[in-house]
C-alpha cells in the first residue's frame, strides 16, 4: 500500500514567553519525536487526552503550525521546509475540518461564498464553473443549495460542521485532517456526522487523520490508531488489534477507563494515579512512568524507542517484547 | 431493587423563559422522583431543558426565566414556595451542586481552602479552627494528596481534575442529602474522569447520599445512575431503571440514540452508524404534537396532532410515546 | 445515504439575515437611538434640500431695515447684522459643519484602520514600529497647530480643517482596529483561511476586518458629534471658517455680542449644534449596543 503521508521525527515546541522582554523562559514540548504514516485511503485515528500534542501534530502536517523539527513527506514530496508560494499548491491536496463548528465559520461571510473561496483563491473556473462546484458539494454533505446565500449563525452545529466539511473537500484533497471533527456536537447529531465523513471516504477516495479524544468515536471509523501522550506516540495499532491487544500500559489504562453503555458491565478500571504531567517539564526518560502501575527505575533514565513488535504493532514500553507484555483483555 | 422513601419529587415542573424573540419553554412538564441513596440520571441532548431543571430545583432562575409551574417536593417541603433567605440555608447544606466548569465555578483570588471553610462556615455553627480542621479532611476524602499544602492553593495552581475535587469537597461539606451534578465530568479527560467517577460512587456509599446525575453521556448512566430519565425539549419522554431503559428501550427517542452513538461494543465498524435523521427543533419552531414526530421514523398523523403523556406501559417504565417500541422493530438498522 | 437530503438543512425563518439586518433588528428596539436616527436624517435632508427651497441666498445682504429682525412670517429665524436670513445661513452651516464632522471622520477612518490592520495583524517589529508612530502623533499638540495652519494657509478653513483632522484624528481608531486584530486573528476561521492557502491580505481585508468594524462604526458615529463641536470651537476662536461662508461655528461666533439684543442670532446655530451632536451621540450608544458581538454566532 502506498504512504500518502509520513511523518519523520516530529517535533514542535512552543516557547513559554516572559520576563520584560518576552523572552522564552521555557518550552512546552507540545510535539517530541513523532513518527508514523498513513498509507492512501485509510483512517489513521490520533488519539489522546490533553497536552498529548495530537491537535498540534494534525496541524502542523498540513503547515499550519510551523514545525521545529523533523520532516514531513506528503505524497513522496518533502513539504517540511517549502516556502509558501510553492506549498500553496500542494495545499490543495491537504485540507482540514476544525473541531468549532461555531468558530471555525466567519460569521461575515454567506455559506455559498465560504465553500467557494478555496476555488476562488487557487483560480479553479471561472465564477459560473465555481458557483456550480459549491451547489454539488453542498448537495453532496446534505445541504440544500438554495441556502447557500445564508450566513453561518442561521444553521445549527451540525449543519455548520458540514459547511465546514464541504469547504475542506471543494478542491477534491486527498488528506482531510479531522481535528475533533464531531466532539462539539449532539449525541444524535454525531452519527449523521460521521456516516457523512464514512461515505464521503469512499465517494472521493479520501485519507483522514482523525484527531480525536473519544475512543469509541476513533475505533468506529478508523483502520489504524496511534495513542499519543505527552508529545509522544505510546502505540501505533490496527484498530481491532488494538483494541483486544492494547499493549502500552497507557492504553490500557486509557481503555479502561471508557464508560460503556451497559450496565451489566462491571468494569475492572485501572485507575491511574495523580494528573497529566505538565508539557513543559515532561518526566525524563518515559513520560508515562509517573502514572505507570509497572515504572521501575530504567524508566527514569532511558526512553523507550517505538518498535515494531510484529504486524504493524508498534509499542513504546521497556517491558514489551515481541507482542508479549502485562496482558488485558475486554 | 429496595427504594427508600422519597426525598426529591419533581412534579409538572414549567420554566418558561421569556424573551424577545419568543418564550422558550425550556422546561415544560417534567416530573421525576429521587430516593433517599439513590442515583437519578437525568440524560439529554442540547435543548433539552435539563440544566434549566437543575437550576429550577435549587431556585436559581434568573430573568427571563421564571418557574411558571409545577412543584419541587423536597423532604416534604415545595422548594418552589420557599424564600430566598430559606433557599439559602438549604443551598449547600442539604442540596449541593457541581458544575462543568471549576475554574468557573471556583473564585480565583481566593484559596480552596477558604472557599471550602465559606462553605462550612455559613451553614455550620462551628469554629474556623473546627472548619479549617474539617476542610483539610474533606480535601483528604475526596483523594487530594498534601491536603494541608493543598489547602493554600489557588484554583489556577491545580489541574482540572483538582478542581473538580475540591468542587466536590465543597459540596460535601455540609454532608447534603441530594448532590446535582450537572455535567460534571464532561469537560474531563478520560482518565480523570474515570478518577471522579469512582470518587462520587464512593463517597456516595459511604455517606447514602442522592445524586441527580445530568449528562448527555449514555455511557456514563449506565454505569452510575439506577434509574434513568431521558429528556427531550422540556419533557421527560422515558423514565425507568437503568437496565429497562439499555435493554428495553421503549422511546423511539432512546432507542435511536442508543442505536446511533457508537461504543466499545458496537461490532460493525467502519460501516454506517444507525442515526437519528433531523435535529433538535428550534424552541421557536417547536413542531406540533408530539415533539419528536419530524425525526421518528414510526410518526403516525395521530402524532402529529397530539402530544402524548407520559404513561406506564410496564411496571416501573413510563414512555411519552403513542407507540412505544417493542425490540422486534429494526427500522433505525 | 441515511439521511434525506430535504430533511437536513432545515433553516429557520424566510429571510437572509445578514449581519446588517440583525444590526437593523436590535437598533429598531432603540427609541432613543431611532430618533436620534430620523432626526439627523431630517437635519440632513433639511441641509442639502434647503437652500434649494429657500427664497432667499445666504449672502444676500438685506436692506438697512432688515437688519437684526427677530422671527417672523417673512424669515422664519430673523435675520442677521447684514440683513441675511438666518434659516438660509443655517442650511448652509449644516452643509458645512456636516461636512467637516463626517469627512474628516472617514479620511482619519482610513489611515487609522490601514495603520491598525497590518500592526495588529503582523504583531512584531512592524507592530511596534507602527504603534510607537502613533503614540509620537497622539502627543502633538493640535489645536495650536490648527491656529498656526489657519494663519499661514490661505483660503476659507474648511478643507484645511478637515485634512488637520484626518491628519491627527486616526490614532484612537487605529488602536482600537489594531485591539481587534490582535484578537480576531486567533479565531478558527482565520486559521481556517490560511489552512485554505488564502493570502495575507485577503485575510486581512475580507475576514478580519468585516469583524472589527463594529467599534469603528460606534466611534465614527460618536466622532462626527465630536469634530462638529470641534469644528465649532475652532471657529468661534476665528480659526475654522471664515465668512463669508457659514459655519454653525462662525454663526455663534458673529452673534456672540448680540446675545442679549437678538438671540435668535444665537439660539439658532446653538441649538442645531446642540440637537445634531445629541443625536450623533444617542445614535452610536443605539448602534454601540445593536453591534454588541456578544450577540452574534
Amino acid at each position: 500500500m502506498k504512504k500518502l503521508l509520513e511523518v519523520q521525527n516530529l517535533v514542535k515546541h512552543f516557547p513559554v514567553l516572559g520576563g520584560v522582554f518576552s523572552r522564552p523562559v521555557g518550552w512546552v514540548k507540545a510535539v517530541d519525536d513523532v513518527t508514523f504514516h498513513i498509507f492512501e485511503g485509510e483512517t489513521f485515528g490520533l488519539v489522546g487526552e490533553s497536552g498529548s500534542g495530537k491537535t498540534t501534530v494534525g496541524k502542523t502536517i498540513i503547515r499550519l503550525i510551523e514545525p521545529t523539527k523533523g520532516n514531513i513527506i506528503f505524497d513522496g514530496k518533502n513539504i517540511t521546509k517549502l516556502p509558501e508560494s510553492k506549498l500553496r499548491p500542494i495545499r490543495r491536496e491537504m485540507q482540514i475540518i476544525f473541531q468549532d463548528p461555531y468558530g471555525s465559520l466567519n460569521p461575515r461571510m454567506p455559506i455559498g461564498e465560504i465553500i467557494r473561496e478555496p476555488l476562488l483563491v487557487h483560480g479553479i473556473g471561472d465564477k459560473k464553473e465555481q458557483e456550480e462546484r459549491v451547489v454539488e458539494i453542498m448537495k453532496l454533505v446534505g445541504l440544500r443549495p438554495e441556502y447557500l446565500r445564508r450566513y453561518p449563525h442561521e444553521f445549527s452545529g451540525g449543519q455548520r460542521q458540514r459547511i465546514g466539511i464541504a469547504r475542506a473537500i471543494v478542491l477534491n484533497p486527498k488528506l482531510v485532517v479531522a481535528d475533533e471533527p464531531v466532539s462539539a456536537l449532539d449525541a444524535s447529531i454525531q452519527a449523521q456526522v460521521l456516516n457523512l465523513l464514512l461515505e464521503l471516504q469512499q465517494k472521493l477516495a479520501l485519507t483522514y487523520l482523525l484527531v480525536a479524544h473519544n475512543l469509541a468515536v476513533v475505533r468506529h471509523i478508523s483502520d489504524r490508531i496511534g495513542v499519543m501522550y505527552l508529545g509522544k506516540l505510546m502505540e501505533v495499532a490496527e484498530t481491532k488489534e488494538l483494541f483486544t491487544h492494547p499493549l502500552h500500559p497507557y492504553t490500557q489504562a486509557l481503555l479502561s477507563a471508557i464508560p460503556v453503555p451497559d450496565p451489566e458491565v462491571k468494569k475492572e478500571r485501572i485507575l491511574l494515579q495523580g494528573d497529566i504531567p505538565s508539557p513543559i517539564n515532561p518526566p525524563s526518560g518515559c513520560r508515562f512512568r509517573t502514572r505507570c502501575r509497572f515504572a521501575k527505575d530504567i524508566c527514569a533514565e532511558k526512553e523507550p524507542p517505538l518498535v515494531d513488535v510484529g504486524g504493524g504493532h508498534y509499542v513504546a514500553c521497556h517491558f514489551v517484547k515481541e507482542g508479549k507484555v502485562v496482558g488485558y483483555s475486554q | 431493587m429496595e427504594r427508600g422513601e422519597v426525598l426529591l419529587d419533581v412534579r409538572d415542573l414549567k420554566t418558561y423563559f421569556f424573551t424577545d424573540d419568543g418564550v422558550v419553554k425550556a422546561v415544560d412538564g417534567m416530573s421525576f422522583t429521587i430516593h433517599k441513596g439513590e442515583v437519578l440520571g437525568l440524560v439529554g441532548e442540547s435543548g433539552c431543558g435539563k440544566s434549566v431543571a437543575s437550576m429550577s430545583i435549587m431556585q436559581l432562575v434568573d430573568v427571563p426565566g421564571k418557574i411558571v409551574g409545577g412543584e419541587v417536593i423536597f423532604k416534604g417541603e415545595d422548594l418552589v414556595k420557599k424564600t430566598p433567605e430559606q433557599m439559602r440555608k438549604i443551598r449547600g447544606a442539604e442540596i449541593s451542586m457541581i458544575f462543568q466548569e471549576p475554574m468557573t465555578s471556583l473564585n480565583p483570588v481566593y484559596t480552596v481552602g477558604d472557599q471550602i471553610m465559606e462553605a462550612i462556615l455559613v451553614h455550620q455553627d462551628v469554629s474556623e479552627e473546627e472548619a479549617k480542621k474539617r476542610t483539610i479532611e474533606l480535601l483528604r476524602l475526596v483523594g487530594i494528596p498534601e491536603p494541608e499544602r493543598r489547602f493554600n492553593q489557588y484554583p489556577h495552581e491545580l489541574s482540572g481534575g483538582m478542581r473538580q475535587r475540591v468542587m466536590i469537597a465543597m459540596a460535601m461539606s455540609c454532608n447534603p442529602d441530594l448532590l446535582i451534578s450537572d455535567e460534571a465530568t464532561t469537560a474531563l479527560d478520560v482518565t480523570i474522569q474515570a478518577q471522579i467517577l469512582e470518587l462520587m460512587k464512593d463517597l456516595q456509599k459511604k455517606t447514602g447520599m442522592a445524586i441527580l446525575f445530568i449528562t448527555h453521556d449514555l455511557a456514563l448512566v449506565a454505569e452510575m445512575a439506577n434509574s434513568i430519565a431521558v429528556a427531550y425539549t422540556g419533557k421527560i419522554v422515558e423514565y425507568s431503571d437503568v437496565y429497562s431503559i439499555f435493554k428495553r428501550p421503549r422511546h423511539p427517542y432512546t432507542y435511536g440514540l442508543l442505536n446511533s452513538v457508537p461504543s466499545l461494543k458496537t461490532e460493525k465498524t467502519k460501516t454506517p452508524l444507525p442515526a437519528i435523521e433531523g435535529m433538535v427543533p428550534s424552541p421557536y419552531r417547536m413542531p406540533n404534537g408530539c415533539h419528536f414526530n419530524p425525526r421518528c421514523p414510526f410518526a403516525t398523523e395521530r402524532c402529529r396532532k397530539e402530544m402524548p403523556e407520559l404513561a406506564e406501559i410496564e411496571p416501573g417504565h413510563l414512555v411519552r410515546c403513542f407507540h412505544p417500541v417493542s425490540v422486534e422493530k429494526e427500522a433505525y438498522a | 445515504m441515511a439521511v434525506e437530503v430535504t430533511k437536513v438543512g432545515e433553516v429557520a425563518g424566510g429571510r437572509v439575515e445578514t449581519y446588517w439586518y440583525l444590526v437593523g433588528k436590535r437598533l429598531r428596539k432603540h427609541k432613543l437611538a431611532m430618533l436620534s436616527l430620523f432626526v439627523l436624517i431630517l437635519i440632513i435632508l433639511a441641509c442639502i434640500v434647503g437652500p434649494y427651497l429657500s427664497p432667499y441666498h445666504m449672502a444676500e445682504l438685506g436692506s438697512t431695515g432688515e437688519v437684526m429682525q427677530p422671527p417672523s412670517h417673512a424669515h422664519l429665524l430673523g435675520t442677521d447684522e447684514l440683513g441675511r436670513d438666518v434659516l438660509t445661513r443655517l442650511f448652509y452651516g449644516g452643509r458645512i459643519s456636516l461636512l467637516v464632522g463626517f469627512s474628516s471622520v472617514f479620511s482619519a477612518l482610513v489611515v487609522g484602520i490601514i495603520i491598525g490592520a497590518y500592526a495588529g495583524y503582523y504583531g512584531g517589529i512592524l507592530d511596534t514600529l507602527l504603534m510607537r508612530f502613533t503614540d509620537i502623533m497622539f502627543s502633538i499638540p493640535v489645536m495650536p497647530l490648527l491656529i498656526v495652519l489657519s494663519r499661514v494657509i490661505p483660503g476659507s478653513g474648511v478643507w484645511k480643517i478637515v485634512v488637520v483632522i484626518a491628519i491627527f484624528g486616526w490614532m484612537t481608531d487605529a488602536r482600537i482596529i489594531r485591539g481587534m486584530f490582535l484578537s480576531l486573528r486567533e479565531n478558527e476561521y482565520v486559521e481556517a483561511a490560511r489552512a485554505i492557502g488564502v493570502s495575507n491580505n485577503r485575510i486581512i481585508w475580507r475576514h478580519i476586518l468585516p469583524n472589527s468594524l463594529a467599534p469603528i462604526i460606534v466611534s465614527a458615529t460618536l466622532g462626527v458629534g465630536g469634530n462638529i463641536i470641534y469644528e465649532a470651537a475652532l471657529s468661534y476662536l476665528g480659526f475654522g471658517v471664515m465668512p463669508p461662508t457659514p459655519s454653525w461655528g462662525n454663526m455663534l461666533q458673529n452673534a456672540e455680542y448680540a446675545m442679549a439684543i437678538a438671540p435668535w442670532l444665537v439660539w439658532s446655530p446653538g441649538l442645531a449644534m446642540f440637537i445634531t451632536v445629541l443625536a450623533f451621540n444617542y445614535l452610536g450608544d443605539g448602534l454601540r449596543d445593536a453591534m454588541d458581538p456578544r450577540l452574534y454566532r
